[in-house]
């Protein structure tokens, strides 16, 4: 499990991204990364992003 | 004579001796001006030597003859210690000419710029990256690549933890001459935000921002930061003489264009809280101009607050701008596919990591590689797996 301290750094920088930009697919592959998916916060911002994403791609 | 004196240069010397000025109609080859300045010193012309380099020798300076009169002027230093103030007039403007022309020169005559001393290249790479007008958009694979050669390193993050230690043991952070921005203030404690005027400094303007916010556990935290404010037109006046904030001794403008409007800026600063020096050591801290202009300087909790509320508080920033450490990070973040499968990633700062991040194009490419980076960064998941 990551310390606390660990998922602050890694909040910060995941907010440095431009999910915008992120393709779907790497977006999905993350979903894969246990780490990520197992801290409400980090796996809050992934899955938000798939959702817009595949909103995106039914307009 | 020497075997060195040519029959041109010779009757150069004899005419000024003859006529005390010197001839006209004459094509200075760089061969040409080099033997004359050999000739000078060869005889003790001192008088003759100083109007040569003064009226001749430096307005004739270019890309292709820097680094030569930047070579003689630097032997003549070096071994002579009664040199006349002319020699360091000439070594300095050398090394101005060979830093605007650096990209030429490392292109043109790279074997002949990785002969000078050390630390005059490294002081060369430093005035060039101020004088780039393009600093933050340009990818300094020039610069870089001198710096290597340099510091003796092979690898971008080793290298980058090599400006850091520079960075960190520079003195002049806190000597009397360097600039400073003081802040007084009282009732921290009802503060929710406030900012300073705007001040000038290294040819941009900033404030200082004070924020209070509430921490995870619902604790009021007070929040300093140094907020980019806008580039700065060198031709509109001097630096730090906005109202309402105390300063002193501003450096002269000599930082990049007044275009600059993106990219890394690194900056390097000591603060003092109350005449006490608030970190053990010289902070490192870059921002994105666009994206993210603000250095947060430093973070009270509660209890700190309370001892600072009921008086006057005074801080005071010395500050100090990073354009080597700006340029490894532009570095990297122009080149992130090269490097995200380093291992070294993790020597990254955090800050430095979310200002690559910044810097990246808006392309799915980069994007993807940024995220690529970040998770080699952590180098803390279990699995590992490859985005690209």
């Amino acid at each position: 499990m990551l310390q606390q301290k660990e998922h602050e750094n890694l909040l910060e920088v995941l907010k440095a991204t431009n999910w915008e930009y992120v393709s779907l697919a790497t977006l999905v592959k993350l979903t894969s990364l246990e780490a990520f998916m197992r801290n409400p916060e980090t796996k809050h911002i992934i899955n938000e992003q798939i959702k817009k994403k595949l909103q995106l791609s039914k307009i | 004579m020497p075997k060195w004196v040519t029959k041109s240069s010779l009757e150069y010397v004899i005419h000024y001796l003859k006529y005390e000025k010197v001839p006209e109609n004459v094509d200075y080859t760089d061969n040409l001006l080099q033997r004359i300045l050999w000739i000078s010193d060869f005889l003790h012309l001192e008088t003759f030597q100083q109007m040569f380099i003064k009226e001749i020798i430096i307005p004739a300076l270019n890309n292709k003859n820097c680094l030569m009169f930047l070579t003689e002027s630097f032997k003549k230093l070096k071994t002579s210690e009664e040199s006349s103030d002319s020699w360091y007039v000439l070594f300095n403007n050398s090394m101005n000419v060979t830093s605007k022309n650096l990209p030429w020169n490392f292109f043109n005559k790279k074997a002949e710029l990785l002969q000078i001393n050390e630390k005059i290249l490294e002081e060369i790479i430093e005035r060039s990256l101020k004088y780039n007008k393009n600093l933050f958009n340009t990818d300094q694979k020039s610069v870089i690549e001198l710096l290597f050669h340099s510091r003796k390193k092979t690898d971008i993050f080793d290298l980058l933890e090599s400006q850091r230690i520079v960075v960190r043991t520079k003195k002049q952070v806190l000597g009397p001459n360097q600039p400073n921005i003081t802040w007084k203030l009282s009732n921290v404690s009802r503060i929710t935000e406030k900012e300073t005027n705007s001040f000038k400094f290294g040819g941009f303007s900033w404030r200082l921002v004070a924020k209070s916010v509430k921490n995870a556990s619902g604790l009021n935290e007070l929040l300093f930061f140094l907020k980019f404010d806008s580039p700065v037109d060198p031709s509109s006046g001097t630096e730090n003489q906005s109202q309402g904030v105390g300063t002193s001794k501003s450096p002269r403008f000599d930082g990049p264009s007044a275009n600059s409007s993106q990219g890394i800026l690194t900056i390097f600063f000591v603060l003092k809280v109350n005449g006490q020096p608030y970190h053990r050591e010289v902070q490192i801290r870059s921002l994105n101009i666009d994206k993210n202009p603000l250095i947060q300087l430093c973070i009270f909790d509660n209890s700190e607050i309370a001892k600072m509320t009921g008086k006057d508080n005074e801080f005071i920033v010395h500050l100090n701008i990073e354009y080597v450490y700006s340029a490894i990070l532009t570095h990297i973040s122009k080149n992130v596919e090269n490097y995200f499968n380093n291992t070294k990633i993790g020597t990254l700062s955090r800050d430095d990591l979310c200002c690559i991040l910044r810097n990246l194009p808006d392309s799915s490419f980069h994007q993807d590689l940024g995220v690529s980076f970040t998770i080699q960064w952590g180098n803390i998941f279990t699995v590992k797996i490859v985005i690209i």
